[in-house]
């Protein structure tokens, strides 16, 4: 809870001398305390604040000895009433305004919804304390938001949600899926591999006709040949397949029958031999293990996923 | 069991294994909002109650498929809002009327697709001019663009955190923002008689 501050307001010698760092360790508390629980002397500091460091970038400028001095004359002779702090307070506001741009829409409606960091958040709000263009517009932006969130909350007729529950099929949210929904994902997904476009079916005539062009252009460049004759060619062909076949398995045979492996199953089939009893369990082991698989890859493949895969698509 | 006490997901998890009252808490929880966003998106009270009823319908009939990683309120509204959108690019019913159904052939028609708003504590006077306001803001919001639509509708009615909007509707986050941007500022320039 927001402490009552003291009737007394701080006094601008007290907040200079804690800008200053001039102060006690209890009484710059104090002052933090008043200023954090009255919002007349939170301003007074937050304004001595801009002039100092105003101050402070003038004196990167010109750096001299009685440029405090200086600044204050420069200041006096710019505001031509009676000055005093609330003159200077203002003037300076004015300048820092003038020296900023507006801020663009979205900055000020990320302002209103809170959507920008605490530094942001306290820039945005000084140049909107300084910068009537803005407020008014910062206004707008928090009227038209409230204008929409206070928009009515509506009810379907009293017969909606009877109507959704006799369409639910309750009884068989927990079935498996049916082999007939299978199927039926299983057509609409080759159903997706059809062409839409005239430009793909383009490019699958075009893949599809590449290899009997080029086929149909060998078979003529072959048959123009007056020696060559359908039968001699198939005669050559089917000698040179079998014979590249007989070459290629007998190098697999031997490289087989050469192989550790060969050896291992063979040493394996002989101990299986000999021992019934060791042949029926693993045969139990390898039909088990097969039912195991064939289970999980229906419960992955089958009833955990929507028609299209998508956590939030429901399947229908 | 009280179901009342039961959160979302654990009402999901019932329903999915049969439980009919788990559907019916749901369903009492959501049909306002979820009703209330499709109704705002097409206009027409008719069609938003069966295109609120098809979703719903939809998303307990594949509750099972509702991942628990995720909010079921954003399931729920992706299904909703999915559906609506996809309604909407069918038939291209971009633009809507504020009193009544846009397809309306007679009086009576009309009269029976308005908007039914639900009681409140404004006396008579508040209560119409609040209405004339209202309108004049669903006018607005109702000739944005579809997506503008549902990411005002769920920031500001339904009151939804920018990452669960870009959740709901399967965008990015920087998207989102942008959208309400956008959208806010065409309707900015549309109430600019009410705002200024």
């Amino acid at each position: 809870m927001a402490m009552k501050h003291p009737k007394t307001h701080l006094t601008a010698e007290r907040i200079q001398a804690f800008l200053d760092d001039a102060l006690s360790r209890d009484e710059r508390a104090d002052v933090q305390a008043h200023a954090a629980s009255c919002g007349r002397c939170r301003a007074e500091v937050e304004d001595w604040q801009l002039l100092y460091s105003e101050l402070g970038e003038l004196a990167e400028l010109s750096p001299a000895s009685n440029f405090s001095e200086r600044v204050l004359a420069d200041l006096d002779t710019a505001i031509p009433a009676a000055s005093g702090e609330k003159r200077v307070f203002g003037w300076l506001r004015r300048r820092a305004v003038r020296a900023a741009e507006h801020l663009d829409p979205e900055r000020l409606q990320d302002y209103v919804e809170g959507l920008l960091p605490a530094r942001q958040m306290a820039r945005v709000s000084a140049h909107l304390d300084a910068c009537g263009v803005c407020r008014s517009e910062e206004q707008q932006w928090r009227g038209l938001i409230q204008g929409i969130e206070q928009l009515p909350a509506m009810a379907p007729s009293s017969a909606f949600a009877g109507r959704v529950m006799s369409q639910v099929r309750i009884g068989q949210l927990v079935r498996p899926v049916a082999a007939r929904s299978v199927a039926r994902q299983a057509l609409a997904r080759a159903g997706r591999l059809i062409p839409r476009t005239q430009r793909a079916w383009a490019v699958i005539s075009g893949i599809a006709l590449t290899p009997i062009t080029v086929s149909a252009l060998l078979a003529y460049a072959v048959f123009s040949s007056p020696l060559v004759t359908p039968g001699g060619l198939a005669s050559f062909l089917w000698w040179k397949i079998s014979g590249g076949a007989t070459a290629l398995a007998g190098i697999l045979a031997d490289r087989l029958v050469e192989s550790p492996i060969a050896f291992y199953a063979y040493s394996v089939l002989d101990l299986l031999a000999g021992t019934p009893a060791l042949t029926a369990l693993v045969a139990v082991s390898l039909a088990g293990a097969t039912g195991l698989s064939g289970w999980v890859l229906y419960r992955n493949l089958m009833t955990t996923r929507g028609v299209d895969g998508n956590y939030a698509r429901a399947s229908v | 069991m009280d179901l009342d006490t039961q959160t979302d997901k654990e009402l999901a998890a019932l329903s999915a294994a049969g439980n009919e009252g788990a559907i019916a808490e749901l369903l009492r929880r959501y049909e306002r909002p979820i009703f209330s966003l499709v109704y705002r998106m097409v206009r027409d009270r008719a069609l938003a109650e069966d295109l609120a009823q098809e979703a719903f319908i939809r998303a307990f009939n594949a509750v099972s498929s509702y991942d628990p990683r995720y909010k079921f309120s954003s399931w729920i509204f992706k299904i909703a809002n999915n559906h609506t959108i996809d309604h909407l690019r069918r038939r291209k019913l971009d633009t809507v009327s504020i009193d009544g159904s846009p397809h309306a052939r007679t009086a009576q028609e009309e009269q029976q697709t308005r908007l039914v708003v639900e009681s409140t504590d404004e006396n008579p006077e508040e209560y119409v001019e609040n209405r004339e306001l209202g309108d004049q803001i669903e006018q607005a919001i109702g000739t944005l663009r579809p997506e503008y639509r549902t990411a005002v509708l769920l920031r500001h009615v339904e009151g939804y955190a920018y990452e669960e909007i870009a959740e709901i509707m399967d965008l990015p986050l920087g998207t989102v923002k942008t959208y309400l941007h956008r959208a806010r500022s065409e309707l900015k320039g549309m109430l600019a008689h009410l705002t200024s």
